[in-house]
């Protein structure tokens, strides 16, 4: 685009930095239930619309008719596998020791789904098969995604 | 309609410390690659100079040089050195640092300034610090030169020059009301 | 031009807050779904939604259109969000504007959202990001000092003082006790400004708008539809938008000629000559006291330099010849940033209806504008209001 060639002896370079800001974000109001749930109760909610929907994890609107999401309904902790992938490296792409299975679990007649670790035998995982969440103790729960070790067949 | 009633309460300090939360310190680092313009003018602060770029169909003398004139929008067309003294455009007094965090009482404020540059086209500021002055004696229009890092510890960046202090004179110029620019 | 009338016909907004429970898509819900009551719409009603939200740092979200998708009601739909920092606010009726305009639609909804809350330790440290990251960031300057930069000069420009910039910030958080969204709202003194903390002189703590969570949505129709929705339409008569140059210290602090530049745009639209008499009631952006003045400016409802005086001759007051900021505005209402240029229009759309309730200003108004700023200095944002 420019005439001139880049002059000798100087080197445009790079200039580092970072965007140095930290987040705490709250669950909401229907991600305050869901995972409130999860840490006293070990097991997983619903959030069900008067359309009858019901969304795992709870969402507080319902996608479908936009109504509020205002009931939350017991689903316990079984699920199905509804995919997997067997992966190799971190999101900063470190290999791992051993490959890590992850896996999306649906639970019945709800919407959503979660994305969760694995612990199945490699000759044994198929999709479809049913699925159930392995909990930290109760007193190592404090409210989030990490409260599931992982799920495990059921 | 009436929109007398509003959904949402928000959270009180307690209720805020009993909700849950989750938090994340996000690592993301750049290099943001300079150019052949921010190069230049990145290689000259480390030798103590400010360079700008001349567009010859608007002849305006620009700092930070840019390889395009925005307003023509043609490449630009030189190198141009310019000072490294200006007058103060505007200031501010501030006893916060950039995350709105407060600076320590008994510590100095810092004192952010537009500083118009001498030999670029009028109005040309660049952002960048006061220094070795009472803030109290600070005056938009004020004659400042740059006072530099020494030479062996510039690595080409803005903070090679520390901050902007008073050319001392005895009748200090009053502001400019404002003039007329593009 | 070939355009179609759009007019609002409903309006949703939740209250403003420091901290909400909610996140960013259940706040987009609440007020996305009040504004479909508020007309008697379901969302299946909706063809079209644009959602207006700004920098992605500030709820944390990176693609934060996207994160924000179900509560706005988007799935599914032909949804796109759009973005010119604090413009963002009006920016977004704008964009949903062309939508109906265009005759790309008859129903568009228009929701903006901002969660600052979730940013820490504050979310100023978030605008850090916004200066050039090599031949600014490395200063370590805040928005606070650039605000105070452009206060100071145009305060100098016009022999200013501190009070007299100070007296937009009473009116506005005074004003602000009848809004229900309202979050700093306070009955004070210009003692009370001038006084308070010195952040950046000539920035006090009570001159600056709060952080602020919030949500804000209105649904725009196209003629023949909103007549069958509602006998009180308030149409879009013009609208317009500028941006100038990032090499923000180059240019005239002191007064804002992308602002005027926008509000010429929207005028000449219009068919407004004369805005300082023909605009009635107006909710120029507040998020530091003297913005109001520099925006009143550039919106050509006053002289330059007198915006001050005619604030504190009261002229601007609810019941002054010209209010602005009935609302109470971002100093007290709050500033969730593309939500205050929403809740902008909002107040503009009630009060052109006869139904702001206390805020109602006298005089039965026909023709209001609302206004967006942001960036780096660099963006205005106008909206022209008529019923």
């Amino acid at each position: 685009m420019y005439k001139e060639k880049l002059e000798k002896n100087i080197e445009c370079g790079s200039f580092p930095g970072q965007i140095p800001v930290n987040y705490v974000y709250t669950l909401g109001i229907a991600g305050d239930e869901f995972f409130r749930t999860i840490r006293d109760k070990g097991y997983f909610i619903a959030s069900k619309c008067s359309c009858g929907k019901k969304y795992i994890p709870a969402q507080m609107y319902c996608d479908e008719c936009f109504g509020e999401c205002k009931e939350y309904v017991k689903v316990g902790t079984e699920g199905e596998l509804y995919s997997y992938t067997e992966c190799y490296y971190d999101y900063r792409g470190n290999k791992y020791d051993e490959p890590h299975l992850l896996g999306l679990v649906k639970f019945r007649d709800c919407e959503g789904g979660i994305i969760h670790r694995l612990k199945i035998n490699k000759d044994e995982i198929r999709i479809g098969m049913k699925v159930e969440a392995v909990f930290k103790p109760q007193k190592q729960r404090t409210g989030s995604v990490e409260d599931i070790l992982y799920f495990k067949k059921k | 309609m009436k929109i007398d009633k509003v959904p949402v309460k928000g959270l009180s300090s307690k209720e805020y410390e009993k909700a849950l939360k989750i938090s994340w310190d996000p690592v993301l680092k750049y290099n943001w690659d300079n150019g052949k313009a921010i190069g230049r003018y990145l290689h000259e602060l480390k030798k103590g100079r400010i360079i700008a770029r001349v567009c010859d169909k608007c002849n305006r003398i620009m700092i930070p040089p840019r390889m395009f004139c925005e307003y023509c929008f043609r490449p630009t067309d030189r190198w141009q050195y310019v000072k490294d003294t200006g007058k103060v455009n505007t200031f501010a007094v501030s006893r916060v640092y950039w995350n709105a965090q407060r600076i320590p009482q008994g510590e100095p404020p810092i004192i952010p300034a537009v500083i118009e540059i001498d030999g670029a086209s009028e109005g040309m500021g660049l952002l960048h610090l006061l220094g070795n002055v009472e803030p109290e004696d600070i005056k938009i229009g004020m004659k400042v030169r740059a006072v530099w890092k020494p030479e062996n510890e510039r690595t080409g960046s803005i903070t090679d020059i520390l901050y902007f202090e008073p050319v001392r004179e005895k009748n200090p110029p009053k502001a400019k009301p404002a003039a007329k620019r593009r | 031009m070939g355009m179609r009338k759009v007019a609002i016909v409903g309006a949703g907004i939740t209250k403003f807050v420091r901290r909400a429970q909610e996140t960013g898509p259940e706040l987009a819900y609440q007020a996305s779904k009040m504004a479909l009551d508020s007309c008697g719409l379901k969302l299946k009603d909706i063809e079209m939604i644009t959602l207006g939200t700004a920098p992605d740092a500030f709820d944390g979200v990176h693609m934060k259109g996207e994160y924000l998708l179900g509560g706005a009601g988007g799935n599914k739909k032909p949804y796109i969000r759009n973005f010119v920092g604090g413009g963002t606010g009006v920016f977004a009726p704008i964009h949903g504007w062309m939508h109906v305009a265009s005759g790309m639609c008859d129903l568009c909804m228009v929701v903006c959202e901002e969660k600052m809350s979730s940013c820490h330790p504050h979310p100023q440290g978030a605008f850090l990001t916004i200066f050039d990251h090599t031949t600014e960031q490395p200063i370590k300057p805040t928005l606070i000092w650039i605000f105070a930069l452009e206060m100071k000069r145009y305060m100098e420009t016009y022999g200013l003082k501190p009070e007299d910039v100070a007296r937009v910030a009473v009116k506005n958080k005074k004003n602000a006790l009848d809004h229900p969204s309202a979050q700093v709202a306070e009955e004070l003194t210009v003692e009370d400004i001038v006084n308070s903390e010195v952040l950046a002189d000539p920035v006090h703590r009570l001159d600056i708008s709060p952080a602020s969570d919030g949500a804000a949505a209105v649904i725009l129709a196209s003629e023949h539809v909103a007549k069958r929705l509602t006998d009180k339409p308030v149409w879009i008569e013009g609208v317009g938008w500028n941006l100038d140059t990032a090499y923000w210290a180059t240019k005239d602090l002191y007064y804002p000629r992308y602002v005027e530049k926008a509000a010429r745009m929207a005028y000449d639209m219009a068919g407004i000559k004369e805005p300082h008499k023909e605009i009635q009631v107006a909710e120029p952006y507040d998020p530091f006291d003297y913005k109001e003045l520099h925006h009143m400016e550039g919106l050509l409802l006053c002289e330059r330099g007198e915006a001050a005086r005619l604030t504190a001759e009261g002229y601007t007051a609810r019941d002054g010849n010209l209010p602005i900021c009935p609302s109470g505005g971002a100093l007290g209402v709050g500033n969730p940033i593309a939500a205050t240029g929403l809740m902008k229009v909002i107040e503009i759309f009630l009060q052109l209806r006869g139904e702001a309730g206390k805020r109602q200003v006298p005089g039965n108004p026909r023709v209001g504008l609302a206004q967006a700023w942001g960036d780096l200095m660099q963006v205005g944002t106008v909206i022209v209001l008529k019923r």
